[in-house]
């Protein structure tokens, strides 16, 4: 995958084809690993929908959720979570009472063209200043990040 | 007479007569929330050296300026996810116990244009996530008419603190019922604006397709004067609307006044739907038509609301991730682990379960099924609003099926507390702007009345809610 090693993020997550078959079975590899990408996807769907239908949540759910959030969750907190989510998409599931609509976009606060020039706006070195202030780690006027790339 | 009993308007009469100055009813005022806050836990920092020289520069534009303005001079408080340069911010949050404020908000910007006088910043529900400030990081706000309650929320301290006398006015912000709900658990006016007319600019972001600021006042007048002051077109906020406040004349004979029947069956505590209905019944005798409506999508509403807005906020807090500011995780030892570590630090339990909710409901393989579904219901819900509003010219309501609540008595139940914005949370999905007004008390609790308008009919809102409020002194 291109950059794998840049995608840090994906820690845990397949970044060679050989990880990635040996997690899914998928038949015909071609290659092209925007389409295995696809049928990984459609295949999680798929064990997915089985257990959406239940409103049920799993702790492994509830760790692949916050693993997607970027949130660290104590035992304890996963636990209690695991419970409330359960009984929170419970209630979601009388959305499907209703049918469906074609065009949703009337819903949302549509029609909105407000775009300015992607320019820097002029303003004193004590904004800046103040912007770096809360920054945990800075140097020569840069905010400091840990090693992104290994 | 005690200056923190006046109104915006007899401060402003009072300054023009010179009873007063700036600084002695600011000076007051911090007295008073000395000595009162230990119990109301309204404030979560007060601005004393600020208020003090804006409340000389006050002084010092009214000497100069025979037509100052009707906020000049006036303490009021801010909600403290609203920035106030060089003041610290918390939303409520330990991930922003420290940060302080690089700049103004729109709003606050517009006020010291005012002269306006900022005592403090008050307490919320960790980033506007509640409805009774428990779930503040840092304190529970206390109800000034029976301190064993909550005081509402998420505005919880601003509204508690108009109702204890220690700000005359305040700025809160309603997603979903934040402002109205506070302010019916109060006995004070709240407005929660239609969604564009106020810049959010400056606001912390919980739900950007339904964040809007609004005032929290003593009377529908001072409302109406805050309001004036703080609305408009912000280039800053691209989902502001040109839109520019002028009040109207409104009666109450001839107005069609619609009560939504789904909003009156079960659930609702039986004295607080006597007091609505009184209120209705004084709007009827003053010549309203009262005219039965159906909002049939509202049962649907609520569980939208609670798939959209931990969507939405989700990808808000998406921007706390130790780097720029925030609580920072300084043991992780990589990049991945700063991020988890520290968000996982600084968010408390709400937070994370609405940013897990969020998450989840636009995951892969849930998104048709969850946040898209939302997005098809609250397409119905505005429906029902604006195929009501070809029938009615306003509606009205109760704000929340009960009054004030013992602290901790929802606590344990999170699916409890999502149900207390049932009649204030559809409004927010369609955008239509809707008012509090305290029409009466159970048990010595207060209780709001909720008026809903159109689209940017704040000026009938304001006529209507004057005309009451005057019927039910």
């Amino acid at each position: 995958m291109p950059g794998s090693r840049s995608c840090a993020l994906l820690q845990g997550y397949p970044r060679t084809r050989a990880e990635l078959s040996s997690w899914y079975p998928v038949e015909n590899f071609d290659g092209d690993f925007k389409i295995i990408i696809k049928r990984v996807s459609k295949n999680r769907q798929k064990t997915i929908r089985q257990n959406s239908s239940t409103g049920v949540i799993s702790k492994g759910d509830v760790l692949h959720i916050a693993k997607l959030a970027r949130l660290e969750l104590t035992e304890a907190e996963v636990e209690k979570l695991q419970k409330e989510l359960s009984s929170i998409l419970d209630y979601f599931a009388l959305l499907q009472e209703v049918p469906s609509l074609v065009n949703v976009a009337e819903g949302i606060h549509a029609g909105i063209e407000a775009t300015r020039p992607d320019l820097a706006r002029d303003t004193n070195e004590g904004f800046a200043k103040a912007l770096l202030a809360a920054a945990p780690n800075t140097k020569d006027g840069y905010i400091k990040v840990k090693q992104i790339l290994n | 007479m005690d200056v923190l009993d006046l109104t915006i308007q007899q401060l402003h009469e009072g300054f023009k007569k010179k009873d007063f100055s700036s600084t002695e009813v600011t000076k007051a005022y911090l007295e008073h929330i000395k000595k009162t806050d230990k119990k109301i836990d309204a404030f979560l920092s007060v601005t004393e050296d600020l208020a003090l020289a804006q409340a000389k520069a006050a002084d010092k534009e009214m000497q100069h300026n025979k037509d100052f303005g009707m906020l000049c001079g006036v303490p009021y408080s801010v909600k403290d996810a609203i920035l106030v340069e060089g003041e610290r911010c918390t939303a409520g949050s330990n991930m922003l116990k420290d940060y302080v404020a690089p700049y103004d908000a729109t709003v606050i910007k517009k006020l010291k244009q005012e002269y306006a006088v900022i005592v403090g910043k008050t307490n919320l529900d960790e980033y506007a996530m509640g409805v009774s400030t428990e779930n503040s990081a840092f304190k529970i706000t206390k109800n000034p008419h029976d301190t064993s309650r909550v005081a509402g929320g998420s505005s919880g301290g601003a509204a508690a603190s108009v109702a204890a006398k220690e700000a005359c006015y305040a700025l809160g912000s309603d997603t979903g019922g934040s402002i109205r709900l506070p302010a019916s658990f109060c006995g004070v006016v709240g407005l929660n604006p239609t969604y564009g007319t106020v810049s959010r600019y400056g606001l912390i972001a919980l739900a950007s397709s339904l964040d809007q600021i609004g005032p929290v006042a003593k009377t529908v007048s001072d409302a109406k004067a805050i309001f004036a002051a703080i609305s408009g077109k912000d280039s800053r906020d691209a989902t502001s609307a040109d839109y520019r406040f002028t009040d109207s004349p409104v009666s109450l004979k001839g107005l069609n006044i619609g009560v939504p029947k789904e909003y009156f069956e079960e659930g609702i505590d039986q004295q607080v739907q006597a007091l609505i209905q009184q209120a209705i019944m004084i709007a009827e005798k003053k010549g309203a038509n009262i005219m039965p409506i159906s909002l049939p999508h509202t049962k649907y509403a609520m569980a939208a609301y609670y798939i959209i807005v931990p969507s939405e906020a989700s990808s808000n807090l998406a921007r706390y991730d130790g780097i720029r500011y925030g609580l920072s995780s300084q043991s992780a030892k990589d990049l991945l682990g700063e991020y988890v570590e520290s968000r996982g630090q600084g968010f408390g339990p709400e937070p994370k379960r609405r940013i897990l909710i969020g998450t989840h409901a636009l995951s892969s393989g849930y998104y048709d099924e969850y946040y898209h579904k939302a997005q098809e219901i609250r397409t119905f819900v505005k429906r029902d609003f604006t195929e009501a509003f070809t029938q009615v010219d306003v509606i009205f309501s109760p704000v929340s099926p009960v009054p004030a609540f013992k602290i901790g008595e929802k606590a344990s139940d999170p699916l409890s507390m999502y149900l207390m914005d049932i009649y204030t949370g559809p409004v927010k999905l369609a955008g239509i702007p809707a008012l509090s007004l305290p029409v009466g008390t159970v048990g010595g609790l207060p209780v709001g009345l909720q008026i809903i308008g159109n689209y940017f009919q704040e000026n009938k809102l304001f006529g209507i809610a004057k005309a009451l409020e005057e019927l039910l002194a």
